[in-house]
Formats: structure tokens, sequence, C-alpha cells
């Protein structure tokens, strides 16, 4: 990832906005790197419009700094930020031509027309529209809008790109498409990028580091990959992959390890959790693709033997939901590489994983 | 008139025609059937009628068709000068009432103030009251003995009342007030239905608010502008009340005239004439208007 020269970093300190009595961002505090392309991710309601509005411009936080490289942007009227924005629907100009789109931004800027339309040229052959100046938004298809949206918010070279839920309004194979796109420019580009998603799949293929956000607050920051195998809280782990989770009573803890009884009667070793006592109720929770179905031959995997309650396959792969006794279901999930013979449904199996794997929470009170 | 509107509505997305199977034509024949029968007894079958009588010598009994009476209702100086001066008069109040009415069609469409209900019964009051009350209402405030005259005279800034009424600026200003709650409706109906997502994608391109409602706002509100105009202007047009009231009979104005014309002086044929010219000279207006906003949204 190579920032731009004109790249700023971001910092959020202590900012907080209430809508009336609704605290819609309380208390969040994030820095990011020039450069960078953070995802702010949480369910829907959790803030993360609210606060890119605020880094925008568009909404004055209540309380905390917002900063743009050095720059202290609170009260700053957003026409004065020189950042780029994508918004969910787009808010193309209807009646203007794609190429009067482009080109506003560089004509607010009162640059001479003939360096206005090589720029948006530019612009426009980078998201792959060129030959698409003169029609209207509204004769454009979904993608095509979206990319136009792309260029019209980076064509301004902006210090910061914004980008709501860009991809929400396509379809899932068009929405693929464009999540290589836009990483791809982005690097191009080296703007510092903040984008907000409900979708986890798509934070995790995008982003240099995720935010995710719960009811106003930052939960959890990191890489993908500290977000998806080591989620903080059980909120994390349940909103970012699929999981399985046991429920069990803490035995006894020693260091590093706590041993749990599940409601099969078997005893578990996990790595210790931060805040869990010995006696606590607790929910063990692991990812489907941790679990090898019949370990035999494999080292270091705790075994817990059950029955093949149910089969979901696929094509490139296949759950396999076990039954492990008390009432417990843990689905293992595993690649189907060669031909082979699915065993039969009721036949005994044995689950492998790794202790280390297997993460400890305290039991949610509900469910 | 309905020629130029639908121009001015029209979308720039254009569907294929959809094919009408027999039923439904049926269905939009009855549906629309008494609107239709309402729209030509009392309008075309006039209309038409008055056409006939503009082109004859006489009425009734007339014993020739002439161009004669369109030679005078066009050429006459007396003639000329009120039609000059009823257009005017329209032109101007609709751009006094379009300048007056789009910040308080801003207001009602974007405020989310308390005041908001309150200054919309505000706006639509005067639809409420009829127009000849209001008309009075007007020469209470402008008259001789008016409140104003009353106030000047009262301060000592002038010694004789001001002549405020019988001049083409008090009809102005009577129309102007009687017609605004339609400008203001209409453009408030369009600012509504802005999205507020335009003027923010803008602002964050560099856009200040100046420039913002310039290129943004307004052109997108054009079509409210364009919709409250050409019933301003058609009212405005053919207004009568107004006028003989508050201009209180030295504001001559094409539809007095041509009352006068067929009543007072029985001389239907040129005040038919004079209505043809009026009708056909409102049409020539609006066409150009509409033509003028398509040039320009469309560009
Ligand atoms: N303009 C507004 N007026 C009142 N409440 C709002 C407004 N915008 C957002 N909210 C509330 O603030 C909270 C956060 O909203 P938002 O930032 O849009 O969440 P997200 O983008 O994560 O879905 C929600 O509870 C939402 O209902
Ligand atoms: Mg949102």
């Amino acid at each position: 990832m190579s920032a731009a020269a004109d790249a700023a970093g971001v910092r959020l300190t202590g900012v907080k906005k209430w809508y009336g009595q609704v605290p819609a961002v309380r208390d969040v505090s994030l820095g990011i790197e020039p450069g960078e392309m953070v995802c702010l991710l949480g369910p829907s309601g959790c803030g993360k419009t609210t606060t890119l509005r605020m880094v925008a411009g568009l909404e004055n936080p209540d309380a905390g700094e917002i900063r743009i490289g050095s720059t202290l942007v609170n009260g700053l009227a957003p026409w004065k930020r020189n950042l780029g924005m994508v918004f969910q629907n787009y808010a193309l100009f209807p009646h203007m031509t794609v190429f009067e789109n482009v080109a506003f931004g560089l004509n607010m800027r009162r640059l001479p027309a003939a360096e206005v339309r090589r720029q948006v040229d530019a612009a426009m052959a980078q998201v792959r529209l060129a030959a698409f100046g003169e029609r209207r938004p509204s004769e454009l298809s979904g993608g095509q809008r979206q990319r136009i949206a792309l260029a019209r918010a980076i064509v301004t070279k902006p210090s910061v790109l914004l980008l709501d839920e860009p991809l929400a309004a396509l379809d899932k194979k068009l929405r693929e498409q464009m999540q290589v796109e836009i990483k791809q420019l982005q690097r191009q580009v080296g703007v510092t990028t903040i984008f907000v998603t409900h979708d986890q799949e798509e934070a995790l293929t995008l982003s240099d580091r995720i935010v995710v956000m719960d009811e106003g607050r930052i939960v959890q920051i990191g890489t993908p990959s500290e977000v998806y195998e080591r989620p903080r809280s059980r909120f994390v782990s349940d909103f970012i992959g699929f999981t399985n989770s046991v429920s069990g009573r803490v035995n006894s803890i020693d260091g590093a390890f706590t041993r749990v009884t599940i409601a099969s009667g078997q005893v578990v070793t996990v790595p210790s959790g931060a805040g869990i006592a010995a006696g606590d109720a607790v929910d063990l929770v692991i990812r489907p693709e941790k679990i090898v179905v019949d370990p035999t031959g494999l080292v270091d995997r705790s075994v817990i033997p059950g029955t093949l309650a149910h089969m979901v396959y696929t094509g490139a792969v296949t759950y396999y939901h076990v039954d492990i006794g008390g009432g417990a279901i843990l689905i293992a999930m595993a690649p189907n590489p060669d031909l082979h013979d699915l065993p039969a449904l009721g036949s005994p199996v044995a689950l492998g994983f790794k202790p280390d794997n297997m993460l400890i929470f305290p039991r949610r009170a509900e469910s | 008139m309905a020629v130029a509107i639908a121009d001015m509505t029209d979308k720039i997305e254009q569907r294929p025609r959809a094919r009408v199977d027999l039923a439904r034509l049926t269905a939009l024949v009855a549906l629309l059937a008494p609107a239709v029968a309402l729209l030509g007894i009392g309008l075309v079958w006039p209309f038409l009628k008055m056409l006939a009588i503009s082109f004859q010598d006489r009425f009734p009994d007339p014993t020739a068709l002439t161009f004669a009476n369109y030679a005078t209702a066009l050429t006459d100086p007396y003639f000329l000068r009120i039609t000059l001066r009823t257009f005017s008069l329209a032109l101007v109040v609709t751009l006094i009432t379009a300048v007056l009415s789009y910040p308080v069609a801003w207001f009602l469409a974007r405020s989310n103030s308390r005041w908001k209900h309150l200054v919309f019964l505000a706006v639509i009051s005067p639809l409420m009251v009829s127009i000849i009350v209001r008309t009075i209402g007007w020469t209470i405030i402008l008259g001789n003995e008016g409140m104003i005259n009353a106030l000047l005279v009262g301060l000592g800034i002038v010694t004789e009342p001001l002549r405020l009424m019988q001049s083409f600026w008090s009809v102005v200003v009577g129309m102007v007030h009687i017609l605004i709650p339609f400008m203001v409706l209409s453009i408030a109906t369009v600012l509504g239905k802005i999205d507020p997502g335009y003027a923010e994608a803008a602002a964050v391109l560099g856009a200040s608010p100046v420039r913002n409602f310039l290129k943004i706002t307004l052109p997108l509100s054009v079509q409210g502008i364009a919709s409250g105009s050409v019933i301003v202007f058609c009212l405005t047009v053919g207004a009568y009340v107004t006028p003989v009231m508050l201009g209180r009979g030295q504001v001559a104005v094409l539809a007095v005239t041509i009352h006068e014309q067929m009543v007072v002086l029985v001389d239907w044929p040129t005040g038919a004439a004079v209505a043809t010219v009026l009708t056909g000279g409102t049409l020539i207006v609006l066409l150009l208007y509409g033509l003028f906003l398509r040039r320009h949204s469309r560009r």
C-alpha cells in the first residue's frame, strides 16, 4: 500500500453524537493512517453512517475532536474539507450528464476547462466508462452508476475517501466484482479510505483494518485476520463469520488453561479467557472450518465424539452437523477435494480441534 | 397550455409505450368521459362559438365573414395598450410571486421548525377567503382613507393622501397576494421531493452554499417554478375582479375590456376577436416558456 503524497490520516478522539435523545455515536476514538483502508463494520443502526458523516462535516459532533491530517475540522464546513464521498444511493445529479457529474468537483475548484476535461477523462477511463460521458445517470446500470460515483469522488484527489455502503444496492455477483475494483482503485490512488458496511465478508475482503461497532461504540479494532481469528467478544465472533457455540461451566482454571464441563458431561480444555472465574457459566465458541471430521492421525487435537445428525452439501464444502450429546450440536465444515463417499446420517463421527481455536466467553443472558 | 405543461413535466426516461387492451380502454373512456364532456360543453363549444363570432361583421345576424375585427384588436392603439398592459401585468406578477414564494416554499419543504404548520396555514389561508373579500381588504389598506395613508398623514410624512390605488402597482400587489399560495405550493411540492443527498454530495465536492443552490437545488426545482408560473400567469392574464377593484377603472386589462366591449358596447364581434387574441397570446407565451425551459433543463 503506497500512500499518495497528499493522503491524510484521520483521528477521532472521544467523538459523541446524539439525535435528540438518541445517542447515535457514544465515545468513538480511532486513528487512521495515511493511505490506509479502514472499514466501519457493525449491525444496522450502530452509528457507522453518523461517524462517517461527522468526518465529512455533514454532521457536527456533540463532543470530541476530529482531525484530518493535522487540522482540527470540528465546525469546518464540508466544502472546505477536500473529501470524496460515495453515498449509498450514489446521489448522482440527475440533471447533469455523467461527464458533468464527474467534473462537478473540479469546476467547484475553478480549474480551467481543458484541465477539467483531461482529468475527468482520466478518471472515467480509470473506472472503465470512458465512453459514457454524454449519458444521463438514469441511463446507466447500477454497477455503472457506482463506478461513476467513485470517479466523481476520486477525481478531485481528496485527502480522504468516504464510502457509505457503496455496494449495498448491487446484486451479489456485481458486488464481488466491485469489491475487487474498489480495492484496486484504492491501492492505485493511495487515498486514505473509510468504508462503511454491515457486510462482514466485504469488510474482510477490503480492509487493512476493521473497526467493529456496536450501539455507537467501537468494540474491536484489528486486521481482518485478528478480528476473525481472535474476536474479543461474543458479539464480534457472532457478527463476523459463522460460529458454533457450546455452553458449559468452568470446572477449574490452571493459569493459561481452563477446564470446562460441557452439556454432554465431557471436559474440554481451552485457553483461558479474561474475566472468567471457576464456576462461571460460559459459552465455548469455534468456527466450523476449525473442526476436523475424523481427526485420526492428527496430533494436538482435542477430540469430541458424536453422531452425524444432518449434512449440508454446498458443492465446494460440506457442513456436518454433529450431535455431541446433551442437546448440543457442533457444525464442522470440510472441503470436498475428491469424489468421496459421505458418511451416513446417524453414524458415529469424531470431531477434532486445536484447543487454541476454541474461544471462551461469558454465557450470554438470552438464548 | 396543456401541450406546454406536458412538455415541461415529461421525464428524461422514456418507457416503451404499453399496449392497451380493450377492457382497459373502455374503463379509461368511462373514467375520462365526465371531465371531457364538461370541458366540451363548458369550454370547447363556447370557445368555438366565440371564434366564429370573431369573424362575423355583426352579431347576431351576420351578413359577411371578415378579418376586420382582428385588424381592430391588433392595430387599434387603445386595444394594443391594454394588451401590452395585461401581458406585462401577468409577467410582473409571475416574476414577483416566484421570487417571494421560493424562500417560503423552501422553509415549508426543508424546515423542521414547529412554526412550519403555522406558516403553511398562513400561506394557504388566502385560498379560504373569497377573492372579493381579499381585494376589499387591500382597498382598506391602500385606499385614500386607508391604513397606509392614515399612517403617513398622521405621522406628518405627507400632507395629502397618496394615490396608492388606481395604479398598475396596486393591482400587482393584490394579484401577487392572491396567487402566492399556488406558487408556494407548486415549488414546495417539488422541493420536498428533492433528495437532500444531492446537496450534501455537492457540498462534499466543494460547492459553497450559494453555488450549491445555483447548481443543484435551483435546477432541480425548476419544475415547481414552471408549473407555479403557468398557473399564476394564466390566472393573472384572465383576472377581472382585482384589476377592477384595485385599479378603480384606471387599470384596464383585457378581461375588463372584453366584458365592456360585449356587454356595455354590445359589440360582440370585436369583443370576441380581443378574447381570441388574449387566448392566442397566452398560448404563445406558454409555448415559448416551455421551449425555453426545455432547452435549459436538457443542457
Ligand atoms: N437524522 C437522524 N435523526 C434521528 N436519529 C437518527 C438520524 N440518523 C441516524 N439516527 C439514529 O442514530 C443511530 C445510528 O444511525 P446510523 O449512524 O445511521 O447507523 P448505521 O449507519 O450504522 O446503520 C440509529 O439509532 C438511528 O436511528
Ligand atoms: Mg448507515
